[in-house]
């Protein structure tokens, strides 16, 4: 079952770009897929998903065409763009730094 | 890239709104969509389904608030919004609505008149094409911060030799008396070198200006160009004035052509030119010493930069130029240097004179748009309060804090810009009564001085604008948001907090404070104007100036000298005029001085003498002015030429030569002449708070050698039983009834001359006076506010009060002690200020001491009164509280 995990800031935006890395989904297959790589650990809902995808798209890192879904219903489809993806070069660099940064310091 | 696509989100987002908006309600509903569905496939029954997807999702309208807020430009929609609730808002409550924008306007308003008058007076360019290319240069001597004039020749060397300019002219403007037929005037005219409309890049409007050959030759080509205006004012604009012949200061002049409109000079701030004569015909418009001459003075020089040269590169050059003539000529050039000035604001020697006076009116002006600041923090924390309940309820609800308050301030924005638009309005009414200020020169003559509200002025007054906002909109837009819900909604809004209404009183407070300066700073200024015009020890109020030049019309000295004596006695005989009597200079000025020495002790170099402020008066001079010998006697007809030498010498004078002894029969050499003292006068000359006493020397007038010019030419006053302003035409008659031709000029009553010489001291007392009003109004307004509101507010307490038994006086005086103990302690606070604030004035006073004690405690009664009067309405209306049902009031 997903936990209440209080997500950090900007790990969302780096589970978002990196669940479209592989192929474009809509909002609730990201979300879905969120909960599915990190087993469950974060559940990502609503009111924080679709602000941080239109903040993207402002931002240029996404882009979104609507299409239809696996049940054949419309639906909104987010893309990675080559600054998305150069983004999430460099926030994966920043997180294995300071995920090692830490764990190194919980060790010692 | 980013940027682009910021940029065509941006643009999305602003125009075509709806179709985000509709894609987002799409997207949202897909979603939902989606979730019923995957629900269903869980294994949920449709309804269930649908429920437990819209528990997911949540409150729809806030998701959609939170993605609209994250999309770029939210921002500005969101304001758009907020602007449109906004001016709901403001339209349904007109009457606030109003006040509030229009004292914002008269705030604004003020401030940009005044920016504008900063920005001609140093920052303005001249109205002319490529004006930005354009110098002035003048004439500096080390030690002295005063700005003069070069000699024709000095010109002529930098002209041929500057390689600075594309063109370097020169320039003199002087007093004309211009005759054209039975039609004459006194005017300012400028003897301009050839290549002066050049220089200024202008074209004739008809005819031609003066050529390079008829431009130098000394007499040789009495040609002129009119001024544009001065063509249509004295010729109906006819075509047909080429060729014909105008006579200026009696010498007759062809015109050649007609300057461009719109040339009224290109010295900003000082005498406006009619027309320009080409410095060949220099003895015309000035005698005293040959124009083309070296070591005489008298041209103003103004020069277009060459392409790619600076105002510093043509500096070094023309230093050096100045000391090639300073070598070359010793005698003339010792010492001198020159200045090079971009063209622009005012005449430099005013530079810190109006500096001082626009400190004054900028801080004027401040003041009163804190005031209005302040009055306004103040309406708008009483009524926000009043939608304290409507806020509770709005916060409860989700919307934010940080929502509020931009609510709030869009209110406040929205107030300011219509504020912001009408002060625009305002500022040009202002810019006209300050034009009123700056039209003539104070010896009449019509100034060139524009006044506009350009893009740089318009620009400062929106910062202004924006800055209100803030300083009026966001204390009350925090306060209002940080509403306790609770307390709120339970009270039903009866018990604001006390800090609120402190924070009021001390609105309220400063509001009084800072009037109690600008009022004690006006009437400073009134009582210095009342000295002025009727000062203690003389009386202007009936007297007419008229300055005569026989001299200028090529008078040998006889004739001169036969018709100012025949001028003066006609004048005499004259109805209505009670004595008239010549003078050197206007009374009251220092503007020439005299060596002076006791005869037992002459200075080793007579050059080097003691030079004393001088004047050469005719008999009857001190009656005219209303003034009493305070010992001996004045002029009478026994001091006429050919008689011993006499003086008067005033009192500052006798106190420096004989200390404490008599100065009548004791003998004094004034400019080489020994003179017997025969009268002592009072200490006439105006003063600034700042000065002291000048010494001061007259000798009498017939006794001048008449062959110097300045002893046939007068500056006549004349002492009338009426109205001195209404006896004008008959005293250009009576003089024309002599001689027609004698120029006559700076004809008017001697306290309109007063005015225009202190002009400054008139214009900042104007401004102060209405400035210190709205204050004042203001203010009253502000108490009257936070009293009113006071009563509402303890309408309960009130009744319990009354029905225990207190009466009308008790509660009258409950609220009219509040008044007063705000009051009080503003004007307290604000003394202080004044003190400060009156250093500023310092040179603007004469005959008021600084710490002037009447004009504090004038200023101090009066806005107490002011605050009595805002107070008694509110304290009328809680005696009229009927007990039972303020009780029953909720």
């Amino acid at each position: 079952m997903a936990r209440d995990t209080t997500l950090l800031q900007g790990t969302l935006d780096l589970l978002i770009l990196k669940t479209l890395t592989l192929e474009k989904l809509h909002g609730l297959g990201i979300a879905r897929r969120v909960e599915q790589i990190t087993r469950g650990a974060f559940e990502v809902k609503p009111g924080s998903l679709f602000p941080a995808l239109h903040r993207m798209e402002e931002a240029g890192w996404v882009s979104s065409v609507w299409g239809q879904s696996e049940n054949g219903r419309k639906a909104r489809f987010y893309t990675l763009t080559p600054a998305g993806r150069r983004q999430l070069k460099a926030e994966t660099g920043e997180w294995g730094r300071v995920s090692l940064a830490m764990a190194l310091a919980l060790k010692a | 890239m980013a940027m682009a696509s910021r940029a065509a989100s941006w643009f999305r987002n602003l125009f075509r709104r709806s179709r985000v908006e509709r894609e987002l309600d799409d997207e949202l509903r897909s979603v939902r969509d989606l979730l019923v569905a995957e629900k269903i496939k869980a294994g949920m029954d449709p309804a269930g389904a649908a429920r437990a997807a819209a528990l997911e999702l949540g409150a729809l309208e806030q998701l959609k608030e939170e993605v609209r807020d994250v999309r770029a430009g939210a921002w500005l929609q969101g304001l758009g919004r907020d602007l449109r609730y906004a001016a709901r808002a403001l339209k349904k409550r007109p009457a606030f609505t109003a006040i509030a924008s229009l004292t914002l306007a008269l705030g604004i308003g003020c401030t940009a008149s005044i920016a504008s008058l900063v920005y001609a007076l140093f920052q303005a360019g001249l109205p002319f094409p490529g004006a930005d290319r354009l110098v002035h240069l003048y004439q500096v001597q080390p030690g002295q911060d005063e700005y003069t004039q070069v000699s024709y020749v000095d010109y002529r060397y930098y002209r041929e030799h500057a390689r600075s300019f594309v063109s370097l002219a020169a320039h003199y403007t002087a007093p004309l008396h211009f005759v054209n037929g039975n039609e004459s005037a006194a005017i300012m005219g400028s003897v301009a070198s050839p290549n002066y409309f050049e220089t200024l890049g202008l074209q004739p409007a008809r005819g031609r200006f003066f050529n390079q050959a008829e431009a130098e030759l000394p007499g040789r080509d009495p040609v002129v160009v009119l001024g544009y205006q001065f063509w249509q004012a004295h010729f109906g604009g006819s075509p047909d004035v080429l060729g014909r012949v105008i006579r200026l200061n009696g010498a007759p002049f062809t015109i050649v052509g007609i300057a461009p409109p719109g040339l009224v000079g290109v010295a900003f701030g000082k005498n406006q030119v009619s027309l320009w004569i080409p410095a060949g015909m220099f003895r015309v418009g000035y005698k005293y010493c040959d124009g083309l001459a070296p070591g005489c003075n008298l041209v103003n020089l103004i020069g277009r930069l060459a392409p790619g040269v600076g105002v510093g590169q043509a500096q070094s050059e023309l230093t050096t130029l100045a000391r090639q003539l300073e070598t070359a000529n010793p005698e003339t050039n010792k010492g001198r240097g020159v200045l090079v000035l971009p063209a622009r604001g005012g005449d430099p020697n005013r530079r810190s004179d109006n500096a001082q006076i626009l400190t004054l009116l900028g801080g004027a002006v401040s003041l009163v748009l804190l005031i209005i600041c302040a009055n306004l923090a103040g309406l708008l924390l009483a009524r926000n309060l009043a939608r304290a309940r409507e806020i509770a309820l709005r916060l409860s609800l989700g919307a934010s804090r940080a929502r509020v308050v931009r609510e709030l301030l869009a209110e406040s924005l929205l107030l300011a810009l219509v504020g912001g638009a009408l002060g625009i309005g305002v500022a040009a009414l202002c810019n006209r009564l300050i034009l009123g200020f700056y039209q003539f020169s104070y010896s009449g003559f019509a100034m060139f001085f524009e006044l506009g509200l350009d893009s740089t002025v318009l620009g400062v007054t929106l910062a202004v604008t924006l800055a209100t906002v803030f300083a009026f909109g966001l204390v009350p837009a925090l306060r209002a948001s940080r509403t306790d819900l609770l307390t709120t909604m339970k009270d039903e809004g009866q018990s604001p907090g006390a800090g609120r209404s402190r924070l009021r009183d001390a609105l309220v407070v400063t509001q009084f404070a800072l009037s109690l300066v600008l009022v004690v700073d006006a009437s400073l200024l009134i009582r210095s104007l009342r000295h002025i015009t009727q000062g203690e020890r003389f009386d202007a109020t009936r007297v007419v100036t008229v300055r005569l030049r026989p001299t200028m019309v090529a008078y040998d000295s006889a004739r001169a000298r036969a018709f100012q004596v025949e001028v003066h006695r006609r004048l005499e005989a004259t109805p209505g005029i009670i004595a008239a009597s010549p003078a050197r200079t206007p009374a009251i000025w220092v503007s020439i001085t005299a060596k002076v020495w006791l005869p037992g002790d002459p200075p080793a170099d007579p050059d080097r003498a003691t030079r004393i402020a001088f004047n050469r008066v005719g008999p009857r001079f001190f009656e005219i002015l209303g003034v009493h010998p305070t010992a001996g006697r004045e002029f009478d007809a026994r001091d006429g030429a050919g008689a011993p030498p006499v003086v008067i010498v005033n009192q500052a004078m006798a106190e420096r030569l004989w200390p404490g002894g008599n100065a009548i029969g004791q003998r004094v050499v004034v400019d080489s002449v020994s003179s017997e003292v025969v009268g002592v006068v009072p200490d006439l000359q105006y003063r600034s708070a700042g000065e002291s006493a000048v010494p001061f020397v007259y000798q009498s007038y017939w006794q001048g050698d008449p062959r110097d010019s300045w002893s046939t030419e007068s500056v006549t006053h004349i002492l009338v039983a009426g109205n001195p302003r209404a006896m004008l035409p008959e005293i250009r008659r009576v003089i024309a009834s002599v001689d027609p031709d004698v120029p006559v000029s700076e004809d008017r009553a001697l306290v309109d001359r007063l005015l225009l010489e202190y002009q400054p001291v008139r214009f900042a007392g104007t401004l102060l006076v209405w400035f210190g009003a709205l204050a004042m109004f203001l203010s009253a307004f502000g108490l009257f506010g936070v009293l009113a509101f006071r009563v509402a507010e303890r309408t309960r307490e009130i009744g319990v009060r009354m029905a225990l038994g207190a009466g009308p006086g008790q509660v009258a005086r409950m609220v009219l002690r509040r008044g007063v103990v705000l009051a009080v302690t503003g004007v307290a606070i604000g003394v202080v200020g004044a003190l400060a604030s009156v250093r500023l004035l310092r040179s603007l006073l004469y005959g008021v001491p600084l710490g002037d004690p009447l004009a504090f405690a004038a200023a101090s009664g009066l806005l107490l009164v002011i605050a009595l009067a805002a107070s008694y309405l509110p304290a009328r209306r809680a005696t009229r509280l009927d007990p039972m049902l303020a009780l029953r009031h909720d």
